[in-house]
């Protein structure tokens, strides 16, 4: 509950600092620097300003809940006398700056000091210096993007006719130039972060790609209004609510996309899989003569003693073996058990070994054959990683962790 | 259009349980997590991918819970003194700010165990 509200408090901030700075910058490219912002977008600049430093502080109380929630040194310190803090100290000034003193020729600075914070702390700014200075470029681009959109929308509404035709020809000049800059400082960004390794099947490349897709989008709609609606202006009545429709549009995927981006910076890593030692738990273990398939066992309730194991092993031998003994650091004994429906009644009996044919396979499940764990020095609680080790008569020992599920369930191999 | 961004939005919320605990930074421990012991260890190490900082390392077993002192043993590594592990299970829970601003976290599990008779 806690990563949704960082995850919603951090996209919000992306809107907040885009608006912000985008405006800021924006105004300074279309307008000649230091033109004067017209009140509404003013206001935009204070107000996103605002929700940008409130957001920082936020984000910095979610952050301390997160790391334990005590204000001791080790988590102080980590908040404050790092990367992130400086980051969030970055926002909350330069966002201040900007609700207090909005289309100053100061307010530059400001904007410069909001990009800085995207440099600072993130995936991006761990990878080194050129993917911290490609994202920032990356950044600004977008953020003049979006805050173009802004200023042309708030311009539909108050300038005349004219005016409007000639700040969105403006528009659309310069802003060919900010978009290749923006999927060439993406697309930098995207390989600097991945090492040049692209892997459809990680969940990190997934959300670039639902982010490159929403970005295709936007283009698209971009491309409607330059090619379509601009030269149309002039002559239509028409096209100049639907232009206005069509930059809400692109305002809406512009949010999208920073969803897309909080979800993907505050849930996902680049370098997931790659490493990470709880990834070989319960994993499929196919190597060797014997190859064991999701080894588990449920979960235990009040602390039993006794408990069960359960996995599919399959003989890649071309001869038959036995499972003759099984042992665990975990249990005085591990035993072989088979239980049985005779009539109604459930019976479970020890057996001294299991066959396996050459070639074939052998589930334990429950209900049927399984390890027995008894005189279990700590009960299974779901989550855990019980090391066992397998005898086999032919293969030797085969060494096995068994993934803790739920009471009376397997585990969520889905992660 | 509703109907889409509904669809976005049920995917997106079916995928957040299995991403909330997605981050592990955690190299290895000493002791490894999963391994029974006979008697509590003089320390306790936890070791790192790349530079994190551990800001909460907490101690649940048959005794109770407490929060373990700490301190750092180098950019990767963690040491928590005399953790004194109770019998039976010990769940070391730790949560830490790492180096691209994740709040990572896990635990290890200890079990102290009597010495064989």
């Amino acid at each position: 509950m806690l990563d949704l509200a960082a995850a919603a408090v951090k996209g919000l901030g992306y809107a907040a600092a885009l608006g912000a700075v985008g405006i800021t910058l924006a105004q300074n490219s279309l307008a000649g620097f230091g033109g004067a912002l017209a009140p509404g977008p003013r206001r935009l600049v204070r107000a996103a300003g605002a929700l940008l430093a409130i957001s920082a502080c936020y984000s910095a109380f979610l952050y301390f809940l997160r790391l334990g929630g005590e204000a001791d040194a080790a988590i102080l310190g980590a908040l404050f006398l790092s990367p992130l803090g400086a980051a969030l100290a970055l926002q909350l000034v330069g966002g201040l700056w900007l609700a207090l003193a909005p289309g100053r020729p100061a307010a530059f600075v400001a904007a410069l000091l909001i990009l800085a914070a995207f440099g600072t702390v993130g995936h991006s700014a761990a990878r080194g210096l050129p993917s911290s200075l490609s994202v920032v470029v990356h950044v600004c681009a977008a953020a003049w993007w979006f805050g173009g959109l802004w200023l042309l929308l708030s311009a539909a509404r108050r300038s005349t006719p004219d005016e409007f035709v000639a700040l969105v020809s403006r528009f659309s000049r310069q802003a060919i130039w900010v978009v290749l800059i923006l999927l060439a400082a993406a697309l930098l960004t995207a390989a600097l972060i991945l090492e040049f390794r692209f892997d459809l099947g990680l969940a990190y490349e997934r959300g670039l790609l639902a982010k490159a897709g929403l970005t295709a989008l936007l283009l698209l709609l971009a491309g409607v209004n330059k090619f379509v609606l601009t030269p149309r202006l002039a002559s239509s009545d028409r096209a100049l609510p639907w232009l206005r429709r069509a930059i809400l549009a692109e305002l809406g995927l512009f949010v999208g996309i920073m969803g897309a981006t909080a979800f993907l910076t505050t849930y996902l890593s680049p370098h997931e899989d790659h490493d990470g030692v709880h990834a070989e738990a319960g994993a499929p273990q196919v190597d060797g003569p014997i190859a064991v398939y999701s080894p588990w066992a449920p979960a235990m309730p009040g602390g039993a003693g006794t408990g069960g194991g359960y996995m599919t092993l399959v003989n890649n031998q071309p001869f038959a073996d036995r499972l003759v003994a099984a042992r665990s650091e975990w249990a005085e004994h591990v035993t072989l058990h088979r239980s049985s429906m005779d009539g109604n009644i459930s019976r479970m009996r020890d057996i001294e070994s299991l066959a396996i044919p050459a070639g074939g396979r052998i589930t334990l499940a429950p209900g049927s054959y399984h390890l027995m764990f008894t005189g279990l020095y700590a009960p299974f609680v779901e989550g855990d990683v019980v090391p066992i080790t397998l005898v086999f008569e032919r293969a030797g020992e085969v060494n096995v962790t068994l993934a803790v599920g739920p009471i009376g369930g397997m585990p969520d191999h889905s992660h | 259009m509703t109907r889409f961004v509904k669809a976005m939005l049920a995917a997106l919320l079916l995928t957040l349980p299995a991403m909330a605990m997605a981050h592990t930074a955690l190299r290895s421990s000493s002791p490894a997590s999963g391994s029974v012991l006979t008697r509590s260890p003089s320390a306790l190490t936890l070791t790192f991918i790349e530079p994190t900082r551990l800001t909460s390392l907490n101690l649940v077993s048959s005794a109770g819970e407490r929060a373990l002192p700490f301190s750092a043993a180098g950019p990767l590594t963690y040491t928590a003194p005399q953790p004194r592990f109770a019998p039976g299970r010990n769940e070391v829970r730790w949560r830490a700010l790492s180096r691209d601003g994740h709040v990572v976290e896990g635990r290890i599990i200890i079990v102290l165990r009597a010495p064989a008779r």
